[in-house]
Protein backbone atom coordinates (compact mmCIF):
# COMPACT_ATOMS: atom_id res chain seq x y z
CA UNK A 1 0.00 0.00 0.00
CA UNK A 2 2.85 2.28 0.95
CA UNK A 3 4.54 1.77 -2.67
CA UNK A 4 1.08 2.25 -4.39
CA UNK A 5 0.50 5.62 -2.43
CA UNK A 6 3.84 6.90 -3.76
CA UNK A 7 3.34 6.23 -7.47
CA UNK A 8 -0.21 7.44 -6.97
CA UNK A 9 0.88 11.20 -5.77
CA UNK A 10 4.52 11.40 -7.79
CA UNK A 11 3.94 15.25 -7.17
CA UNK A 12 4.20 15.22 -4.07
CA UNK A 13 7.31 13.33 -3.82
CA UNK A 14 8.80 16.25 -6.52
CA UNK A 15 7.14 19.21 -4.36
CA UNK A 16 10.19 21.83 -3.12
CA UNK A 17 10.75 21.67 0.72
CA UNK A 18 11.39 24.75 2.94
CA UNK A 19 9.57 27.80 3.13
CA UNK A 20 6.95 29.28 1.72
CA UNK A 21 8.28 32.00 0.60
CA UNK A 22 11.66 30.10 -1.28
CA UNK A 23 9.56 29.39 -4.32
CA UNK A 24 9.02 32.85 -5.06
CA UNK A 25 12.30 34.33 -4.01
CA UNK A 26 13.89 31.79 -6.10
CA UNK A 27 11.87 33.03 -8.75
CA UNK A 28 12.55 36.38 -8.64
CA UNK A 29 16.63 35.47 -8.29
CA UNK A 30 16.41 33.13 -11.35
CA UNK A 31 14.67 35.75 -13.41
CA UNK A 32 17.14 38.39 -11.99
CA UNK A 33 20.05 36.62 -12.75
CA UNK A 34 18.64 36.21 -16.24
CA UNK A 35 18.44 39.86 -16.64
CA UNK A 36 21.52 40.54 -15.46
CA UNK A 37 23.06 37.99 -17.46
CA UNK A 38 21.19 39.72 -20.36
CA UNK A 39 22.22 42.82 -19.77
CA UNK A 40 25.59 42.22 -19.66
CA UNK A 41 26.00 40.56 -22.63
CA UNK A 42 24.34 43.70 -24.82
CA UNK A 43 26.74 45.64 -22.78
CA UNK A 44 29.40 43.96 -23.52
CA UNK A 45 28.50 43.87 -26.96
CA UNK A 46 27.99 47.45 -27.20
CA UNK A 47 31.27 48.80 -25.81
CA UNK A 48 33.24 45.77 -28.01
CA UNK A 49 31.56 47.38 -31.03
CA UNK A 50 33.00 50.74 -30.04
CA UNK A 51 35.97 49.53 -29.48
CA UNK A 52 35.93 48.23 -33.06
CA UNK A 53 34.66 51.49 -34.42
CA UNK A 54 37.47 53.31 -32.38
CA UNK A 55 40.17 51.54 -33.73
CA UNK A 56 38.77 52.02 -37.02
CA UNK A 57 38.92 56.21 -36.37
CA UNK A 58 42.28 56.07 -34.49
CA UNK A 59 44.01 54.45 -37.53
CA UNK A 60 42.80 56.78 -39.71
CA UNK A 61 43.52 59.81 -37.64
CA UNK A 62 47.16 58.37 -37.64
CA UNK A 63 47.16 58.56 -41.10
CA UNK A 64 45.70 61.35 -41.12
CA UNK A 65 48.79 63.33 -38.49
CA UNK A 66 51.19 61.44 -40.61
CA UNK A 67 50.28 62.77 -43.41
CA UNK A 68 49.98 66.43 -42.20
CA UNK A 69 52.75 65.96 -40.46
CA UNK A 70 54.87 65.30 -43.59
CA UNK A 71 53.04 68.21 -45.18
CA UNK A 72 54.26 70.34 -42.58
CA UNK A 73 57.74 69.27 -42.77
CA UNK A 74 58.04 70.15 -46.33
CA UNK A 75 56.61 72.96 -46.20
CA UNK A 76 59.40 73.96 -44.01
CA UNK A 77 62.15 72.81 -45.95
CA UNK A 78 60.57 74.16 -49.12
CA UNK A 79 60.40 77.62 -47.92
CA UNK A 80 63.67 78.14 -46.54
CA UNK A 81 65.23 76.33 -49.40
CA UNK A 82 63.08 78.82 -52.01
CA UNK A 83 64.21 81.84 -49.63
CA UNK A 84 68.06 80.93 -49.85
CA UNK A 85 67.38 80.94 -53.98
CA UNK A 86 65.50 83.91 -54.23
CA UNK A 87 68.05 85.63 -52.06
CA UNK A 88 70.68 84.44 -53.88
CA UNK A 89 69.34 85.43 -57.42
CA UNK A 90 68.55 88.82 -55.71
CA UNK A 91 71.81 88.92 -54.18
CA UNK A 92 73.25 88.26 -58.13
CA UNK A 93 70.63 90.79 -59.45
CA UNK A 94 69.35 88.31 -61.70
CA UNK A 95 66.07 89.85 -62.03
CA UNK A 96 64.96 86.58 -64.23
CA UNK A 97 65.68 84.15 -62.01
CA UNK A 98 64.67 86.11 -58.99
CA UNK A 99 61.13 86.50 -60.50
CA UNK A 100 60.67 83.08 -61.24
CA UNK A 101 61.85 81.52 -57.53
CA UNK A 102 59.41 84.25 -56.48
CA UNK A 103 56.56 82.73 -58.78
CA UNK A 104 57.62 79.24 -57.16
CA UNK A 105 56.95 80.65 -53.38
CA UNK A 106 53.13 79.96 -52.29
CA UNK A 107 51.12 83.42 -51.23
CA UNK A 108 52.08 82.65 -47.27
CA UNK A 109 55.47 82.03 -47.37
CA UNK A 110 55.68 84.79 -49.83
CA UNK A 111 53.55 87.17 -47.14
CA UNK A 112 56.25 85.82 -44.17
CA UNK A 113 58.76 87.12 -46.76
CA UNK A 114 57.43 90.59 -47.56
CA UNK A 115 56.46 91.34 -43.82
CA UNK A 116 60.42 90.05 -43.01
CA UNK A 117 61.36 92.59 -45.40
CA UNK A 118 59.39 95.94 -44.55
CA UNK A 119 61.60 95.50 -40.95
CA UNK A 120 64.52 97.80 -40.41
CA UNK A 121 66.96 95.68 -41.61
CA UNK A 122 69.30 96.21 -37.95
CA UNK A 123 66.74 95.09 -36.01
CA UNK A 124 64.29 92.24 -37.74
CA UNK A 125 65.13 88.77 -37.11
CA UNK A 126 67.81 86.71 -38.75
CA UNK A 127 64.67 85.11 -41.10
CA UNK A 128 61.30 85.51 -41.91
CA UNK A 129 60.88 82.49 -40.53
CA UNK A 130 61.03 83.45 -37.14
CA UNK A 131 58.60 83.43 -34.15
CA UNK A 132 58.22 87.18 -33.99
CA UNK A 133 56.68 87.12 -37.98
CA UNK A 134 52.85 87.04 -38.04
CA UNK A 135 52.73 86.28 -41.31
CA UNK A 136 54.48 83.13 -41.44
CA UNK A 137 52.11 80.13 -40.64
CA UNK A 138 53.59 77.03 -41.15
CA UNK A 139 53.93 76.55 -37.28
CA UNK A 140 50.14 76.33 -37.26
CA UNK A 141 50.74 73.23 -39.66
CA UNK A 142 53.04 71.47 -36.80
CA UNK A 143 50.21 71.54 -34.05
CA UNK A 144 47.64 70.87 -36.43
CA UNK A 145 49.79 67.88 -37.34
CA UNK A 146 50.42 67.07 -33.23
CA UNK A 147 46.78 67.77 -32.59
CA UNK A 148 45.90 65.07 -35.47
CA UNK A 149 48.25 63.16 -33.93
CA UNK A 150 46.27 63.75 -30.45
CA UNK A 151 43.13 62.87 -31.55
CA UNK A 152 44.14 59.41 -32.89
CA UNK A 153 45.95 58.83 -29.42
CA UNK A 154 42.80 59.31 -27.90
CA UNK A 155 40.45 57.27 -30.08
CA UNK A 156 43.05 54.13 -29.39
CA UNK A 157 42.92 55.29 -25.36
CA UNK A 158 39.19 54.91 -25.82
CA UNK A 159 39.36 51.64 -27.58
CA UNK A 160 41.64 49.94 -25.27
CA UNK A 161 38.76 51.31 -22.36
CA UNK A 162 36.11 49.61 -24.34
CA UNK A 163 37.41 46.84 -24.96
CA UNK A 164 38.83 46.01 -21.16
CA UNK A 165 35.21 47.21 -20.05
CA UNK A 166 34.14 44.65 -22.55
CA UNK A 167 35.88 41.88 -21.52
CA UNK A 168 35.31 42.56 -17.72
CA UNK A 169 32.15 42.79 -18.71
CA UNK A 170 31.82 39.05 -20.38
CA UNK A 171 33.85 37.98 -16.67
CA UNK A 172 30.41 38.95 -14.92
CA UNK A 173 28.35 36.94 -17.24
CA UNK A 174 29.97 34.27 -16.82
CA UNK A 175 30.32 34.69 -12.97
CA UNK A 176 26.05 35.27 -13.35
CA UNK A 177 26.49 31.82 -14.58
CA UNK A 178 27.11 30.13 -10.69
CA UNK A 179 24.23 32.28 -9.25
CA UNK A 180 21.48 30.43 -11.85
CA UNK A 181 23.40 26.87 -11.08
CA UNK A 182 22.97 27.49 -7.22
CA UNK A 183 19.78 29.21 -7.74
CA UNK A 184 18.13 26.39 -9.56
CA UNK A 185 20.07 23.60 -7.26
CA UNK A 186 18.55 25.17 -3.80
CA UNK A 187 14.86 24.17 -5.18
CA UNK A 188 16.24 20.52 -5.22
CA UNK A 189 17.53 19.98 -1.79
CA UNK A 190 15.96 18.91 1.53
CA UNK A 191 18.18 20.77 3.97
CA UNK A 192 17.01 23.93 4.82
CA UNK A 193 20.59 25.04 5.97
CA UNK A 194 21.90 23.95 2.59
CA UNK A 195 19.09 25.74 1.06
CA UNK A 196 20.18 29.03 2.48
CA UNK A 197 23.39 28.60 1.92
CA UNK A 198 23.02 28.39 -2.06
CA UNK A 199 20.50 30.84 -1.90
CA UNK A 200 23.01 33.16 -0.05
CA UNK A 201 25.99 32.86 -2.64
CA UNK A 202 23.27 33.38 -5.37
CA UNK A 203 22.27 36.96 -3.97
CA UNK A 204 25.77 37.59 -3.74
CA UNK A 205 26.86 36.37 -6.94
CA UNK A 206 23.78 38.00 -8.18
CA UNK A 207 24.76 41.48 -6.24
CA UNK A 208 28.64 41.46 -7.13
CA UNK A 209 27.47 41.01 -11.13
CA UNK A 210 25.25 44.00 -10.73
CA UNK A 211 27.47 46.76 -9.05
CA UNK A 212 29.88 45.29 -12.10
CA UNK A 213 27.41 45.82 -14.79
CA UNK A 214 26.40 49.27 -13.23
CA UNK A 215 30.15 50.15 -12.79
CA UNK A 216 31.36 49.20 -16.49
CA UNK A 217 27.92 50.40 -17.94
CA UNK B 1 -3.27 35.73 -5.45
CA UNK B 2 -0.74 35.75 -2.67
CA UNK B 3 1.01 38.53 -1.37
CA UNK B 4 4.38 37.04 -2.49
CA UNK B 5 2.79 36.38 -5.94
CA UNK B 6 1.67 40.13 -5.96
CA UNK B 7 5.20 40.92 -5.15
CA UNK B 8 7.03 39.02 -7.32
CA UNK B 9 4.85 40.52 -10.09
CA UNK B 10 5.90 43.72 -8.84
CA UNK B 11 9.30 42.93 -9.09
CA UNK B 12 9.51 41.33 -11.88
CA UNK B 13 7.76 44.52 -13.86
CA UNK B 14 10.16 46.75 -11.92
CA UNK B 15 12.57 45.29 -13.75
CA UNK B 16 11.08 45.39 -17.39
CA UNK B 17 11.01 48.50 -16.90
CA UNK B 18 14.73 48.85 -15.67
CA UNK B 19 15.86 47.06 -18.55
CA UNK B 20 13.43 49.50 -20.92
CA UNK B 21 15.25 52.32 -19.21
CA UNK B 22 18.75 51.10 -20.02
CA UNK B 23 18.37 50.43 -23.88
CA UNK B 24 16.87 53.77 -23.84
CA UNK B 25 19.64 55.04 -22.06
CA UNK B 26 22.20 53.29 -24.15
CA UNK B 27 22.84 55.31 -27.23
CA UNK B 28 26.06 56.32 -26.07
CA UNK B 29 28.66 57.52 -29.00
CA UNK B 30 31.90 55.30 -29.49
CA UNK B 31 34.57 56.51 -27.94
CA UNK B 32 35.60 59.72 -26.49
CA UNK B 33 35.30 62.20 -28.97
CA UNK B 34 37.20 65.57 -28.33
CA UNK B 35 36.14 68.42 -27.81
CA UNK B 36 36.46 71.17 -31.04
CA UNK B 37 35.71 74.48 -31.51
CA UNK B 38 32.20 75.53 -32.49
CA UNK B 39 32.36 76.46 -36.04
CA UNK B 40 30.94 80.36 -35.25
CA UNK B 41 32.94 83.19 -36.17
CA UNK B 42 36.41 82.96 -34.12
CA UNK B 43 37.38 85.65 -32.22
CA UNK B 44 39.90 88.26 -32.90
CA UNK B 45 42.61 90.82 -31.20
CA UNK B 46 46.07 91.65 -31.52
CA UNK B 47 48.63 90.08 -28.68
CA UNK B 48 51.57 92.06 -28.37
CA UNK B 49 54.69 90.33 -27.05
CA UNK B 50 57.68 92.91 -26.07
CA UNK B 51 60.77 90.32 -26.14
CA UNK B 52 63.81 89.98 -28.08
CA UNK B 53 63.09 89.54 -31.78
CA UNK B 54 66.47 87.81 -32.07
CA UNK B 55 67.92 90.08 -34.32
CA UNK B 56 71.73 90.11 -35.41
CA UNK B 57 73.54 90.80 -32.12
CA UNK B 58 70.43 90.40 -29.89
CA UNK B 59 70.13 87.96 -27.24
CA UNK B 60 68.32 84.76 -28.36
CA UNK B 61 64.27 85.17 -28.99
CA UNK B 62 63.69 82.43 -26.59
CA UNK B 63 60.88 84.22 -24.99
CA UNK B 64 59.56 85.13 -28.44
CA UNK B 65 59.21 81.91 -29.73
CA UNK B 66 57.72 80.29 -26.38
CA UNK B 67 54.96 83.15 -26.45
CA UNK B 68 53.99 82.59 -30.41
CA UNK B 69 53.95 78.68 -29.82
CA UNK B 70 51.72 79.01 -27.05
CA UNK B 71 49.41 81.58 -29.06
CA UNK B 72 49.64 79.19 -31.70
CA UNK B 73 48.56 76.42 -29.55
CA UNK B 74 45.72 78.47 -28.23
CA UNK B 75 44.35 79.40 -31.46
CA UNK B 76 44.33 75.72 -32.35
CA UNK B 77 42.69 74.86 -29.01
CA UNK B 78 39.78 77.19 -29.04
CA UNK B 79 39.34 77.98 -32.63
CA UNK B 80 40.51 81.90 -31.85
CA UNK B 81 42.19 83.97 -34.23
CA UNK B 82 44.41 86.38 -32.07
CA UNK B 83 47.35 87.66 -33.69
CA UNK B 84 50.89 88.24 -32.60
CA UNK B 85 52.29 91.61 -32.67
CA UNK B 86 56.54 92.04 -32.37
CA UNK B 87 58.04 94.73 -30.78
CA UNK B 88 61.28 94.27 -30.68
CA UNK B 89 62.49 95.54 -27.06
CA UNK B 90 64.31 93.45 -24.12
CA UNK B 91 66.16 95.72 -21.89
CA UNK B 92 67.23 98.69 -24.17
CA UNK B 93 65.28 101.58 -21.95
CA UNK B 94 65.80 103.82 -24.61
CA UNK B 95 63.16 102.29 -27.04
CA UNK B 96 60.83 101.05 -24.31
CA UNK B 97 58.91 104.55 -24.15
CA UNK B 98 58.37 104.48 -28.59
CA UNK B 99 57.33 101.16 -28.82
CA UNK B 100 54.91 101.36 -25.95
CA UNK B 101 53.19 103.97 -28.00
CA UNK B 102 53.33 102.10 -31.23
CA UNK B 103 51.74 99.19 -29.89
CA UNK B 104 49.02 101.51 -27.86
CA UNK B 105 48.06 103.39 -31.17
CA UNK B 106 47.42 100.21 -32.80
CA UNK B 107 43.31 100.00 -31.87
CA UNK B 108 43.14 96.09 -32.31
CA UNK B 109 45.45 95.80 -29.18
CA UNK B 110 44.01 94.03 -26.64
CA UNK B 111 46.95 93.15 -24.11
CA UNK B 112 50.66 92.19 -24.16
CA UNK B 113 52.73 89.64 -23.11
CA UNK B 114 55.91 91.85 -21.36
CA UNK B 115 57.84 93.72 -20.97
CA UNK B 116 60.78 91.11 -19.90
CA UNK B 117 62.82 93.61 -17.76
CA UNK B 118 62.16 95.18 -15.16
CA UNK B 119 63.32 98.46 -16.07
CA UNK B 120 61.81 98.32 -19.32
CA UNK B 121 58.31 98.12 -17.25
CA UNK B 122 59.02 100.80 -15.31
CA UNK B 123 59.16 102.93 -18.53
CA UNK B 124 56.49 101.34 -20.92
CA UNK B 125 53.93 100.32 -18.07
CA UNK B 126 52.71 104.07 -17.32
CA UNK B 127 52.08 104.41 -21.15
CA UNK B 128 50.12 101.10 -21.33
CA UNK B 129 48.16 101.90 -18.02
CA UNK B 130 47.15 105.50 -19.68
CA UNK B 131 45.72 103.22 -22.67
CA UNK B 132 43.88 100.43 -20.86
CA UNK B 133 46.40 97.60 -21.69
CA UNK B 134 47.01 95.12 -19.51
CA UNK B 135 50.46 93.57 -19.60
CA UNK B 136 51.92 90.14 -18.41
CA UNK B 137 55.32 90.01 -17.77
CA UNK B 138 57.37 86.72 -18.36
CA UNK B 139 60.49 87.77 -16.49
CA UNK B 140 60.30 91.18 -14.80
CA UNK B 141 61.01 90.21 -10.83
CA UNK B 142 61.34 93.78 -9.15
CA UNK B 143 59.79 93.87 -6.11
CA UNK B 144 58.69 97.65 -6.74
CA UNK B 145 56.45 96.58 -9.74
CA UNK B 146 53.25 95.66 -7.94
CA UNK B 147 53.41 98.27 -5.39
CA UNK B 148 50.46 100.18 -6.78
CA UNK B 149 51.54 102.07 -9.43
CA UNK B 150 51.64 100.73 -12.36
CA UNK B 151 47.67 99.31 -12.24
CA UNK B 152 47.38 96.90 -15.23
CA UNK B 153 50.74 94.93 -14.47
CA UNK B 154 50.86 91.09 -13.76
CA UNK B 155 53.54 88.53 -13.78
CA UNK B 156 53.34 84.82 -13.75
CA UNK B 157 57.34 84.55 -12.10
CA UNK B 158 57.88 85.20 -8.75
CA UNK B 159 59.55 88.54 -7.72
CA UNK B 160 63.43 89.63 -6.11
CA UNK B 161 61.95 89.14 -2.62
CA UNK B 162 61.37 85.71 -3.31
CA UNK B 163 64.75 84.90 -5.00
CA UNK B 164 66.67 86.87 -1.79
CA UNK B 165 64.62 84.59 0.61
CA UNK B 166 65.88 81.39 -2.03
CA UNK B 167 69.48 82.58 -2.08
CA UNK B 168 69.43 83.09 1.90
CA UNK B 169 67.77 79.67 2.15
CA UNK B 170 70.70 77.68 -0.05
CA UNK B 171 73.71 79.79 1.71
CA UNK B 172 71.87 79.05 5.29
CA UNK B 173 71.11 75.55 4.73
CA UNK B 174 73.43 74.13 2.13
CA UNK B 175 76.83 76.10 2.63
CA UNK B 176 77.56 76.28 5.91
CA UNK B 177 78.58 80.01 5.51
CA UNK B 178 81.23 81.65 7.73
CA UNK B 179 81.88 84.73 6.18
CA UNK B 180 79.19 86.02 3.02
CA UNK B 181 80.89 88.54 0.39
CA UNK B 182 77.97 90.00 -1.23
CA UNK B 183 79.13 91.86 -5.08
CA UNK B 184 76.22 93.90 -6.69
CA UNK B 185 77.32 96.21 -9.97
CA UNK B 186 75.50 98.97 -8.90
CA UNK B 187 72.25 98.19 -11.21
CA UNK B 188 68.91 98.90 -9.11
CA UNK B 189 67.87 94.80 -9.91
CA UNK B 190 71.43 93.79 -8.37
CA UNK B 191 71.51 96.67 -5.93
CA UNK B 192 68.16 95.44 -4.42
CA UNK B 193 68.81 91.80 -3.94
CA UNK B 194 71.81 92.32 -2.31
CA UNK B 195 69.93 94.35 -0.10
CA UNK B 196 67.58 91.92 0.84
CA UNK B 197 70.10 89.04 0.90
CA UNK B 198 72.60 91.37 3.33
CA UNK B 199 69.93 91.95 5.84
CA UNK B 200 68.87 88.64 5.95
CA UNK B 201 72.25 87.44 6.64
CA UNK B 202 72.57 89.41 9.03
CA UNK B 203 69.39 89.16 10.82
CA UNK B 204 70.77 85.44 11.12
CA UNK B 205 74.21 86.52 12.46
CA UNK B 206 76.30 85.65 9.76
CA UNK B 207 79.03 88.10 8.80
CA UNK B 208 78.74 89.89 5.45
CA UNK B 209 80.51 91.71 3.35
CA UNK B 210 79.87 94.64 0.44
CA UNK B 211 81.65 95.06 -2.60
CA UNK B 212 80.05 96.79 -5.53
CA UNK B 213 81.36 96.64 -9.86
CA UNK B 214 80.75 98.37 -12.39
CA UNK B 215 78.64 96.79 -15.23
CA UNK B 216 81.40 95.35 -18.02
CA UNK B 217 84.38 95.85 -16.09
CA UNK B 218 87.20 94.04 -16.92
CA UNK B 219 89.36 94.24 -13.83
CA UNK B 220 87.91 92.80 -10.45
CA UNK B 221 90.82 93.07 -8.15
CA UNK B 222 89.19 94.46 -5.65
CA UNK B 223 86.62 91.83 -5.04
CA UNK B 224 89.03 89.19 -5.27
CA UNK B 225 91.30 90.88 -2.72
CA UNK B 226 88.05 90.93 -0.20
CA UNK B 227 87.57 87.45 -0.47
CA UNK B 228 89.43 86.78 2.96
CA UNK B 229 90.44 83.23 4.42
CA UNK B 230 86.87 82.95 6.24
CA UNK B 231 84.61 84.43 3.38
CA UNK B 232 83.25 80.59 1.96
CA UNK B 233 80.72 82.13 0.20
CA UNK B 234 80.40 84.80 -3.03
CA UNK B 235 76.74 85.99 -3.56
CA UNK B 236 77.05 88.38 -6.99
CA UNK B 237 73.64 88.53 -8.80
CA UNK B 238 75.14 90.65 -11.29
CA UNK B 239 72.87 91.83 -14.68
CA UNK B 240 75.52 90.89 -17.21
CA UNK B 241 76.34 87.03 -16.88
CA UNK B 242 79.55 87.58 -18.88
CA UNK B 243 80.56 89.87 -16.24
CA UNK B 244 79.41 86.85 -13.08
CA UNK B 245 81.86 84.53 -15.70
CA UNK B 246 84.49 87.13 -15.92
CA UNK B 247 84.41 87.87 -12.31
CA UNK B 248 84.47 83.74 -11.20
CA UNK B 249 87.57 83.76 -13.67
CA UNK B 250 89.82 86.15 -11.52
CA UNK B 251 88.40 84.64 -8.53
CA UNK B 252 89.31 80.95 -9.01
CA UNK B 253 92.64 82.37 -11.15
CA UNK B 254 93.83 83.84 -7.42
CA UNK B 255 93.66 80.29 -6.14
CA UNK B 256 90.23 81.02 -3.82
CA UNK B 257 87.29 78.69 -4.51
CA UNK B 258 84.28 80.00 -2.61
CA UNK B 259 81.12 78.90 -3.11
CA UNK B 260 79.18 81.50 -5.97
CA UNK B 261 75.44 81.88 -5.59
CA UNK B 262 74.27 83.80 -9.07
CA UNK B 263 71.05 85.49 -9.89
CA UNK B 264 68.29 84.58 -12.03
CA UNK B 265 69.91 86.69 -14.80
CA UNK B 266 73.00 84.62 -14.80
CA UNK B 267 70.69 81.20 -15.57
CA UNK B 268 71.64 80.90 -18.94
CA UNK B 269 74.63 78.07 -20.02
CA UNK B 270 75.59 80.18 -22.43
CA UNK B 271 76.71 83.00 -20.46
CA UNK B 272 77.69 81.87 -17.55
CA UNK B 273 78.23 77.84 -16.92
CA UNK B 274 80.80 77.75 -13.79
CA UNK B 275 80.72 74.37 -12.33
CA UNK B 276 79.73 74.14 -8.78
CA UNK B 277 78.14 77.84 -9.41
CA UNK B 278 74.72 78.30 -7.67
CA UNK B 279 71.99 79.98 -9.49
CA UNK B 280 68.30 80.39 -9.03
CA UNK B 281 65.63 80.83 -11.66
CA UNK B 282 62.01 82.01 -11.63
CA UNK B 283 60.84 78.52 -13.79
CA UNK B 284 61.44 74.60 -12.97
CA UNK B 285 63.60 72.99 -16.01
CA UNK B 286 60.36 72.51 -18.62
CA UNK B 287 62.72 69.91 -20.27
CA UNK B 288 62.03 67.73 -17.26
CA UNK B 289 57.59 67.92 -17.19
CA UNK B 290 56.17 66.14 -19.26
CA UNK B 291 54.12 68.91 -21.05
CA UNK B 292 57.07 70.45 -21.50
CA UNK B 293 58.98 68.25 -22.79
CA UNK B 294 56.70 66.78 -25.41
CA UNK B 295 56.58 70.78 -26.45
CA UNK B 296 60.56 71.47 -27.20
CA UNK B 297 60.78 68.45 -28.60
CA UNK B 298 57.94 69.35 -31.37
CA UNK B 299 58.75 72.57 -31.79
CA UNK B 300 62.50 73.02 -31.40
CA UNK B 301 63.35 71.77 -34.43
CA UNK B 302 60.82 74.67 -36.07
CA UNK B 303 61.83 77.51 -33.77
CA UNK B 304 65.15 76.73 -33.04
CA UNK B 305 65.97 78.25 -29.13
CA UNK B 306 63.24 77.31 -27.21
CA UNK B 307 65.65 77.54 -23.71
CA UNK B 308 63.72 75.92 -20.95
CA UNK B 309 63.99 78.65 -18.60
CA UNK B 310 61.84 80.98 -21.17
CA UNK B 311 58.75 78.74 -20.67
CA UNK B 312 57.21 81.22 -18.61
CA UNK B 313 56.67 83.34 -22.06
CA UNK B 314 54.52 80.61 -22.81
CA UNK B 315 52.51 80.99 -20.01
CA UNK B 316 52.35 84.95 -20.12
CA UNK B 317 51.09 84.34 -23.11
CA UNK B 318 48.28 81.76 -22.25
CA UNK B 319 47.07 83.82 -19.61
CA UNK B 320 46.82 87.12 -22.17
CA UNK B 321 45.05 84.78 -24.68
CA UNK B 322 42.65 83.08 -21.53
CA UNK B 323 41.72 86.82 -20.87
CA UNK B 324 41.01 87.93 -24.42
CA UNK B 325 38.97 84.93 -25.32
CA UNK B 326 36.74 84.84 -21.79
CA UNK B 327 35.84 88.40 -22.39
CA UNK B 328 35.19 88.41 -26.37
CA UNK B 329 32.14 89.99 -27.91
CA UNK B 330 30.61 89.40 -31.55
CA UNK B 331 33.98 88.12 -32.37
CA UNK B 332 36.61 90.88 -30.87
CA UNK B 333 38.17 90.93 -27.81
CA UNK B 334 38.75 94.10 -26.26
CA UNK B 335 41.57 95.55 -24.17
CA UNK B 336 38.86 96.84 -21.19
CA UNK B 337 37.86 93.19 -21.63
CA UNK B 338 41.35 91.69 -21.00
CA UNK B 339 42.13 93.85 -18.37
CA UNK B 340 38.58 93.62 -16.40
CA UNK B 341 39.46 89.50 -17.00
CA UNK B 342 43.01 89.51 -16.03
CA UNK B 343 42.46 89.07 -12.15
CA UNK B 344 39.76 86.55 -12.23
CA UNK B 345 41.85 84.47 -14.65
CA UNK B 346 43.10 80.73 -13.51
CA UNK B 347 44.71 78.06 -15.29
CA UNK B 348 44.49 74.80 -13.24
CA UNK B 349 47.64 73.63 -14.68
CA UNK B 350 50.30 75.24 -17.21
CA UNK B 351 53.41 73.78 -18.99
CA UNK B 352 55.51 74.65 -15.58
CA UNK B 353 53.84 71.67 -13.99
CA UNK B 354 51.83 75.27 -11.66
CA UNK B 355 48.24 76.79 -11.75
CA UNK B 356 48.24 80.40 -12.50
CA UNK B 357 45.74 82.69 -10.73
CA UNK B 358 46.74 86.20 -9.11
CA UNK B 359 46.81 87.68 -5.77
CA UNK B 360 45.17 91.04 -5.18
CA UNK B 361 48.39 93.11 -6.38
CA UNK B 362 48.74 91.05 -9.97
CA UNK B 363 50.98 88.79 -8.48
CA UNK B 364 51.07 85.29 -9.13
CA UNK B 365 49.71 83.14 -6.34
CA UNK B 366 52.33 80.16 -5.12
CA UNK B 367 54.82 81.26 -6.65
CA UNK B 368 58.42 81.07 -5.92
CA UNK B 369 62.10 80.12 -7.33
CA UNK B 370 63.89 77.38 -8.01
CA UNK B 371 67.78 76.85 -7.37
CA UNK B 372 69.73 74.71 -9.56
CA UNK B 373 73.76 73.55 -9.38
CA UNK B 374 75.48 73.87 -12.36
CA UNK B 375 77.29 70.09 -12.75
CA UNK B 376 78.07 68.18 -16.04
CA UNK B 377 76.96 70.65 -18.32
CA UNK B 378 73.71 70.93 -16.77
CA UNK B 379 71.66 72.04 -14.26
CA UNK B 380 70.62 69.70 -11.39
CA UNK B 381 67.98 70.97 -8.96
CA UNK B 382 68.70 71.62 -5.31
CA UNK B 383 65.90 70.78 -3.39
Amino acid sequence: MASHTHHAHPAHDAHMTGPVWLPVVLALLLGAAALVAGLTTWRAATHSAHAQKAFTLSTQATNNANSLQQDASQAVNSERELFIAYEDAVAQHDKVLSDEVRGLIDPSTLRAITWWLAQPSGARPASPFAAANPQWTTPRRIIDARSALNDSTDLLTSADNQIHRSHELELFDAILAIALLTGGLTATLQSRPAQMILLGVSVAVLGVATIGLVVLW
Amino acid sequence: MTPYRVLALAVSGSMFGVALLASCASGGSAGNSTTKPPDATPCTGTIAVMASEGAAGAPQPAQMNWARVALDSFNARNGSAFTIEPSNVYDQTSLAEAEARRLVADPALVGVVGPVSSSVTEIAGPIFDAAGVAYVSPSATADSLTDGHLKLFFRVVANNDKQGAAIVHLVTTTLAPKTVLVVDDREVYSTNLDQIVARSLTRDHIKVDRESVSVGARDYSNVVANIGPATNVVVMPLVNPNDAQHLVDQIHAAGKYPAIVGGDDMFSLNDFNEPGAYVPTYAPDVSKTPDGAATLKLYSEIFGDLAPFAATAYVAMQTVATAALDSCANGQATRAGVAKDLPHVTLASTLLGSPVAFDTHHELIGSRYWMYRIEGGGYELVP
